[in-house]
């Protein structure tokens, strides 16, 4: 256990990046509140964990478009198809196509 | 029993008049199967949505949006009305290359295991080795659904290779 620690301890020392951060009260209460809920071990490990989770969100620059595809079903539903393409080739032509 | 699904029998159910589109459509609509696709298949999907966007008939509120958001707007679409799931083995694989170690997706290591077997184009080789990761990481995958001819062509040899079988819906 003690073994374990020391690695830990080590790769947290070499491998890790430290970057100073300001939090202001209610984060750190929060922070507080994650751990005392037993959800991290430490406001460390909350903070890199919610971190992570927002850094592949922001990363992702995603569209939200849920109205568009909501309207799509809301079409489909009533048994109406929403979208067609008038194609003069084979759809199996034009992606196979895309794959050459 | 699931069916991973290829991208052009996804696109098939919405191509007017394409004699392969009633196949494509009541296979998507058959439930005897869970059907299965791949974040490659989002990738595919937007590319052919973007070079056909041309030939699109919709409702005025998505022609006049942007095409980024058109073209997002339809990949989403065309996956929940077939009633898709997009899936992928959360696995990367160590390749020594030029004396440095590199860590890619499991699929782009089988893909290169699998090239010289198969001599297919590349995204068809990456479709049939998400397909066949899903189905060793536990995915009951026991079809690959597709109406690409040179995939059809070689499914014995497929088959013989993976454990799911090549079928045209």
């Amino acid at each position: 256990m003690v073994f374990i620690s020391i690695v830990y301890i080590l790769y947290t020392l070499i491998v890790l990046t430290v970057v100073p951060l300001r939090l202001n009260d209610d984060e750190v209460r929060k922070l507080n509140m994650l751990m005392r809920q037993g959800k991290y071990k430490s406001r460390n490990e909350a903070i890199r964990a919610i971190l992570a989770n927002g850094l592949e969100e922001a990363l992702g620059d995603d569209e939200d478009v849920t109205e568009l595809v909501n309207l799509l079903l809301a079409i489909n539903k009533k048994g109406k198809s929403p979208v067609s393409y008038r194609l003069k080739r084979s759809i199996v032509d034009i992606v196979s196509e895309g794959r050459k | 029993m699931m069916a991973y699904v290829d991208t052009n029998v996804i696109l098939g159910g919405y191509c007017r008049g394409d004699p392969l589109s009633s196949k494509a459509l009541s296979f998507l609509k058959e439930e005897e199967r869970r059907k299965l696709a791949s974040p490659i298949s989002l990738v595919e999907l937007a590319a052919v949505l973007s070079r056909i966007d041309y030939a699109l008939d919709a409702p005025e509120e998505l022609l006049q949006e942007t095409p980024k958001r058109r073209i997002r707007a339809l990949v989403d679409y065309m996956i929940k009305q077939s009633g898709l799931r997009i899936v992928s083995v959360p696995a990367k694989i160590k390749l020594r290359l030029g004396g440095a170690t590199i860590s890619v997706p499991i699929e782009y290591h089988s893909c290169i295991r699998f090239a010289h077997a198969l001599k297919l184009k590349t995204l068809d080789i990456l479709h049939l080795t998400y397909a066949d990761n899903l189905a060793k990481w536990g995915y009951d995958v026991d079809v690959f659904a597709t109406f690409d001819q040179e995939i059809l062509g070689k499914k014995d040899q497929i088959h013989q290779l993976f454990s799911f079988e090549v079928t045209e819906p």
